[in-house]
């Protein structure tokens, strides 16, 4: 595929219609998540959405309080993805690595706390093989945390390249795709939180 | 598009998901039928993530066609769901006659 403009084609026409070949590449791995986290939420919401108690009798409570602060953090590191890339179009070099060091705190901090509530539950005796509810819990909050985890491993790559000046106001397009998955990983989130905690 | 967007207050976004996101626990504590409430808390997680999707992934400034790759899985999610309702109705109508 060639990147020269035709000829034929007005000034700043075709390039209004191209799209960044990184940015279509990360949309198209997102929506391939999409699609994976669809089938396995759509097997899980048969099973909520009957009317056969859920969850089932015996099985430990799960942690609503905790996750749902915890979802509050995630949904704060989106805010905070948010506010670092502004600070990078507007040259605010500081800001834009503060902001970003904020960012990766709130999402190791997500991480630790679901794996701290897991480990309590295990504990408790839910597990991934004791009932279908276990096995959909780990199966659902287990997939995003490593999606979580991944997300986490670009944005340490990020800021690590950050701290050593690699981004600029014209330069920012590393950013940008870590920007999008992390908000995939954030909005995604919601849905879970809603269909296996509530 | 050269078009200029509007500007988003984000800060207001995100009072909106913490608004949403309470308002989620809150609906699970008010214990509203089952079928009610299950939809309802989807459905506020739904405007959640499209909040999140549409407002924070910042694509507007992107061409018309970058939409239609996201608009393909929800399509295929759409029909997924679509396809299992008969089985959640099932379960519901049996559930109901037990009453």
């Amino acid at each position: 595929m060639t990147l020269a403009p035709e000829p034929n084609i007005p000034a700043g026409f075709a390039t209004n219609r191209r799209i960044n070949p990184s940015k279509l590449g990360i949309l198209l791995f997102i929506a391939a998540e999409i699609m994976f986290f669809s089938g396995l939420i759509s097997a899980f919401v048969v099973f909520r959405f009957s009317p056969v108690q859920w969850p089932p009798a015996g099985q430990p409570r799960l942690p609503l309080e905790v996750t749902a602060v915890n979802t509050l953090i995630l949904l704060f590191s989106g805010f905070t993805f948010f506010l670092t890339f502004n600070a990078l179009k507007a040259s605010q070099e500081d800001r834009f690595k503060k902001l970003l060091t904020l960012t990766a705190i709130l999402g190791l901090a997500f991480l630790l706390v679901q794996g701290f509530e897991w480990i309590r539950l295990l504990h408790f005796g839910l597990t991934l093989h004791n009932s279908i509810f276990g096995g959909f819990f780990y199966c659902l909050v287990g997939v995003h945390a490593l999606h979580v985890v991944g997300g986490l491993a670009a944005l340490l790559y990020v800021l690590s390249r950050a701290w050593g000046g690699a981004y600029s106001a014209q330069k920012n397009l590393g950013v940008e795709l870590c920007q999008m998955y992390w908000y995939f990983v954030v909005g995604l989130w919601p849905i879970l939180f809603a269909l296996v905690y509530l | 598009m050269d078009s200029k967007t509007p500007s988003v207050n984000h800060t207001a976004i995100f009072s909106a998901l913490v608004v949403l996101a309470l308002c989620g626990v809150g609906i699970f504590f008010l214990h509203l039928p089952i079928i009610l409430n299950n939809f309802s808390i989807f459905a506020v997680a739904i405007v959640m993530a499209g909040l999140v999707f549409f407002q924070y992934m910042d694509l507007k400034s992107e061409g018309k066609l970058i939409y239609w790759i996201m608009v393909i899985p929800m399509v295929l999610f759409a029909i997924l769901f679509v396809l299992f309702i008969p089985d959640v109705c099932h379960y519901s109508i049996d559930f109901l006659k037990g009453l």
